[in-house]
């Protein structure tokens, strides 16, 4: 438990503290996706061209591992707050697998924001 | 001035580090989350877990990934052979499973019911998978 209390503090560490809101981890979330789908795009649209028309096989040995990571953040990101909210499987599956596609990034982000809306009015009801 | 054939045993070695702490991370995870529906105090237990999982163990694993990738990269692995694929999709297996738990675990910290769980047996199988590929690479 020492190791547990020399933890950085943080305003929600008890249980009787009010929690984060749901619409942190959707705008978290949003923004993963809008990474993952612009990283795609230059990879695609950018790395790929020049290394087949110019040779630059580095944009490729760039963009490759970059855009591998930031689509792993994505789909852990996505996993986490499908599972937090306890999401329909459908609705999981969509958001991963857009992820996939060109600009399917920009969809995913698109959907969340309409989730977010929704849950903003919700709360303010 | 650090070469990277210098650099290259330092930066393993923080891979590997990396990797028992995210692997012990997740283990404690899954055992929390399959006590959770029997055992009292579960809240409370979730709350901690949470709290290393944010500060210790996730970015454990965002170590792992960025040091694996780059080791992989530096030593010319990917064409090595069809072992390192193999092990990534394992990597990438563990880490979703630990998205899952880190959701759940935050969930019932703020009081959700406890849903059942048992993914303690498939954290062992995918850990043994990876390190057998890491050491025995065996095609």
């Amino acid at each position: 438990m020492d190791v547990i209390n020399a933890l950085p503090p943080t305003s929600d560490r008890e249980t009787d503290m009010p929690p984060p809101s749901p619409l942190d981890a959707l705008r978290r979330l949003r923004i993963s996706c809008i990474a993952e789908a612009i990283t795609l795009l230059l990879l695609l649209c950018v790395a790929v061209p020049l290394k087949h028309l110019a040779g630059a096989n580095w944009a490729v040995h760039l963009m490759g591992p970059v855009h591998g990571l930031t689509f792993l953040v994505h789909g852990w990101l996505a996993l986490r707050t499908a599972s937090e909210a306890n999401w329909r499987g459908t609705d999981t599956a969509a958001l991963l697998g857009l992820a996939l596609v060109p600009f399917g990034g920009f969809v995913n982000a698109a959907r969340l924001s309409r989730r977010i809306d929704a849950q903003r009015a919700e709360a303010a009801r | 001035m650090m070469t990277l054939a210098v650099l290259y045993p330092w930066l393993k070695a923080l891979h590997v580090a990396a990797a028992l702490v995210f692997v012990g991370g997740v283990s404690a995870g899954a055992l929390c989350l399959s006590a959770a529906p029997h055992a009292a105090g579960a809240q409370v237990l979730a709350a901690v877990l949470e709290r290393w999982d944010r500060y210790v163990t996730t970015p454990a694993m965002l170590l792992v990934w960025g040091l694996g990738l780059g080791l992989a990269t530096m030593g010319h692995w990917f064409d090595s052979g069809r072992w390192l694929i193999v092990k990534l999709v394992l990597v990438v297996l563990l880490s979703g499973l630990h998205g899952v738990q880190s959701g759940r675990l935050s969930a019932l910290r703020r009081g959700a019911a406890a849903r059942p769980w048992r993914a303690a047996p498939t954290v062992v199988v995918l850990v043994a998978g990876i390190a057998i590929l890491a050491v025995v690479k065996p095609f």
